[in-house]
């Protein structure tokens, strides 16, 4: 009956018209900073956050969340219209998205990633409501040797998926390992790989790889095609919305995400990430037909994009029950409310339960504000690729460029956009996929800081890897990922050199 | 009609370039005519951008015009520095940092300033930080602590947000001062979350976490404050406990070398004033300690400060870049 209570009383606070406003408010900006590549959820907070001086601690969390889990609805949506992704949480759904759009079924992307986003948004608030403190609890057992673990069997399990060749992804994790450890290190704060060049002290940026490596590089590779080839969409668009068939292929993606999601979103830094990227390789690893992966399966939509939602409830969970930040945006949350002289930790819901409740209440509608804010827009969007090429490739290359420049106001990110778009083009004509690369980039810098923190702890002692049961687990997983992926490489290789001999 | 009108623009120009040379005193009395630009060398949601954005909202009042915040967390502060050392010395250009971004990059790795390019208009507070255990620790007292860390060598890890930074410099010193052996472990994300896990001893950061304390979860050790935080009298300070250690690390607000004295007054005075506006006193009495320091004392703990940190580096054997 509390629970039931407590809930009513969230609903009370949410009838504020105040309040109200502001969760449309967020969610719509929260929809706009998630569709445009470049500003994310942190610029976006940090800009509003002096705005929120005035109102009560209570509308600037309904605002604030807003935006944050509303620039997940948003950032699926240039993924899979024009290759670019709009979060690095949306770098996943790049990959079938956008085939699908190619092949004229954008809407149904589209629709399935709203779908996905409201079942799995609306999903991890109950979680949220209901397990939030024996969650956080548990993610806290998670130490240096944990993640280390973890990430590693995340980078084998997306290397392992290489739709060309195993090598070839292999070479390309190593190389975005090592674009990884440019710029300051952690542990001594000082500069590596900078050759003096202060652009480099903060290593390099995710958004221009990203853009670079996914939007840029596909244009690069139309332009180079036959003239009458060149559409970017030859076939017309079918239908906007998914079908039966499309829903029961998304289904269990979708609980899947679910789970994923939330689970990994709750453990800090990388787990939002981490989590899309899983959900898409066990998608993969599970499906009937794998071989559609790459080519437009809508369950290499359906579960990432469910599982950036998910995990963007579960990043709430350690701030809100613990007052724990774990990752950026929470960063900010936090800071928003040491700002209204709250102090964040596990009071909070004690202390002030019209925030919590209020928040709780607020975020059931606006999943369900979100989802009828985007799915009349989706008409609109499949819009876009009607336009020529002549037309949207320079429009996509603006778009990369704005997109990499407003994130620091550094021309030295619009240098680095144009290598890796140039580098893309000669990766796509080898046969070299870019998946592996972006992916050890962005958690290549939280592993190594994994690994020395635990060798820290450990005092230079592997054995420590081994001595605790959830990295066991983690690293046996790992082990045979590799050896699954190395056997028919290396039969493979056999049977060529047998043909060969004979 | 033409001729006229050249000489009517010859008397303007010739007006304009009088009134510059010999305005150049009244020039502050106008100043500020346009918005003051402002880049915080932290993270917008850091407690310096934070407390001096009530500071701003009340001296903007005074000033007539507003500050204008943007934030530039680069290599730690540095880029930031580096921008603002080479700006316009006109008052429209300042950096709000924190005084390790100013004393101790510069002593850690080649940086594009040092801290005499800047001059300094006041500063409002000092950063807050202590030594937290876990709640379920046996350690009551920070001297059961240092026991358990003698007798047990290399066995005690404590986490901290920066290498360098005053808070592992405190446990260096400890360290250093009774002879323990225990390793710093960096974090990258919240110097805390290792700590709530059991997955480290202890660990040396900032009051923000002290929320924490409050709830139950974790103990707070020492203080590294000159005096006893007046959220928690009952901890003591490392001097009371008989170390010569403070974190003293200060917020303030800083203009690039050749800012008119005029101007700097008139916005020491208006923030001077600003510190009084009680949302101010409340925010900073949970994350930090107010003190004043005008510009001219600001700039003498800065010059007393970098040598001593200079100093303490070398004694306690920090690693950087200079060898």
């Amino acid at each position: 009956m509390e629970f039931l209570d407590n809930i009513l009383m969230g609903f009370q606070v949410l009838l504020d018209p105040v309040n109200i406003l502001l969760c449309c408010a967020g969610v719509l900006m929260g929809t706009l900073v998630g569709i445009l590549p470049g500003i994310g959820p942190v610029g976006a907070i940090a800009i509003l956050l002096p705005a929120t001086f005035n109102t009560s601690p209570t509308s600037t969390f309904i605002l604030l969340a807003g935006i944050y889990y509303g620039s997940q609805y948003g950032g699926s949506t240039t993924s899979i219209l024009v290759n670019i992704p709009g979060e690095a949480t949306t770098i996943v759904t790049c990959i079938d998205g956008y085939q699908m759009a190619k092949k004229g079924r954008a809407g149904p992307a589209l629709a399935i990633s709203a779908w996905g986003s409201f079942i799995a948004g609306t999903v991890s608030v109950f979680a949220l409501m209901v397990i939030a403190l024996p969650l956080a609890e548990y993610a806290l057992e998670f130490g240096p040797p944990e993640y280390f673990a973890l990430m590693l069997a995340g980078l084998v399990l997306i290397t392992s998926l290489a739709q060309e060749s195993f090598l070839k992804a292999m070479m390309m994790m190593m190389f975005g390992l090592l674009l990884g450890t440019i710029g300051l290190d952690i542990i001594t704060g000082l500069p590596r790989f900078t050759f003096r060049l202060e652009e480099l002290t903060d290593g390099l940026g995710i958004v221009p790889i990203a853009m670079g490596l996914f939007g840029l590089g596909e244009v690069f590779v139309n332009i180079d095609q036959d003239v009458n080839a060149r559409e970017m969409f030859k076939s017309r668009i079918k239908n906007l919305w998914p079908s039966f068939q499309d829903w029961m292929d998304s289904k269990w993606a979708i609980v899947r995400g679910t789970i994923i999601g939330f689970i990994l979103g709750i453990l800090p830094g990388a787990g939002p990430v981490l989590a899309t990227f899983t959900s898409y390789s066990i998608e993969q690893k599970l499906s009937k037909h794998p071989e559609k992966f790459g080519h437009g399966a809508i369950e290499g939509v359906a579960g990432p994009e469910t599982a950036n939602n998910a995990a963007a409830g579960a990043a709430l969970v350690p701030l809100l029950s613990l007052g724990i930040p774990t990752n950026v945006t929470m960063a900010m949350l936090f800071a928003a409310f040491l700002l209204h002289g709250i102090q964040p930790g596990p009071l909070v819901i004690v202390n002030q339960p019209d925030l919590f409740w209020g928040l709780i209440a607020s975020m059931y509608l606006g999943n369900v504000l979100l989802l009828v804010l985007n799915l009349p827009l989706i008409g609109l969007w499949v819009q876009v690729l009607k336009i020529p090429g002549r037309i949207l490739f320079p429009l996509i290359i603006m778009l990369c460029l704005i997109g990499t420049y407003t994130v620091d106001c550094s021309s030295f990110d619009l240098i680095l956009l144009i290598i890796f778009g140039a580098l893309s083009y000669f990766m796509k004509k080898f046969g070299f996929e870019p998946v592996p690369l972006i992916l050890a980039f962005i958690i290549g810098p939280r592993m190594e800081n994994s690994l020395r923190q635990t060798l820290l702890i450990s005092g230079g002692n592997f054995s420590i890897f081994f001595s605790r049961p959830i990295s066991v687990i983690l690293l046996a997983i790992t082990a045979i990922l590799i050896i699954a992926s190395i056997f028919p490489f290396v039969g493979e290789r056999r049977r060529k050199l047998k043909f060969l001999e004979e | 009609m033409k001729t006229r009108n050249r000489k009517l623009w010859l008397m303007i120009i010739t007006g304009i370039f009088f009134l510059t040379a010999i305005g150049v005193p009244s020039f502050a009395d106008e100043f500020p005519t346009k918005p003051i630009n402002v880049l915080v060398a932290l993270p917008a949601a850091g407690s310096v951008s934070l407390s001096f954005r009530f500071l701003a909202a009340q001296a903007e009042k005074t000033l007539g015009q507003p500050f204008s915040q943007s934030y530039e967390n680069g290599g730690g502060g540095s880029v930031a520095c580096g921008i603002v050392a080479k700006q316009a010395p006109d008052g429209y250009h300042l950096l709000a940092c924190s005084s390790t971004s100013l004393i101790r990059l510069p002593q850690f790795r080649p940086v594009p300033y040092n801290f005499e390019n800047f001059v300094p208009i006041l500063s409002w507070g000092q950063m807050q930080s202590v030594l937290y255990v876990h709640a379920d620790s046996p350690w009551k007292t920070f001297r059961e602590f240092i026991d358990y860390a003698k007798k047990n060598p290399g066995k005690v890890t404590y986490q901290i947000m920066g290498y360098g930074q005053p808070m592992h410099l405190a446990m260096l010193y400890i360290a250093k001062q009774d002879g323990i052996e225990w390793t710093a472990i960096p974090a990258s994300e919240n110097p805390t979350l290792q700590l709530l896990g059991g997955h480290v001893t202890a660990s040396s950061s900032g009051t923000a976490y002290a929320g924490l304390a409050e709830a139950g979860k974790l103990r707070i050790l020492a203080a590294h404050s000159p005096e006893r935080l007046k959220r928690f009298p009952d901890v003591p300070t490392l001097r009371e406990l008989g170390y010569d250690f403070v974190n003293e690390s200060v917020m303030m607000l800083v203009a690039p070398k050749g800012t008119p004295e005029p101007i700097i007054k008139k916005l020491n005075n208006a923030l001077h004033a600003a510190m009084d506006d009680p949302e101010f006193i409340k925010y900073m009495d949970t994350v930090a300690t107010i003190v004043y320091r005008d510009g001219k004392s600001t700039k003498e703990y800065l010059d007393d400060a970098y040598v001593r940190l200079g100093k303490q580096i070398k004694e306690l054997k920090v690693q950087t870049q200079f060898k």
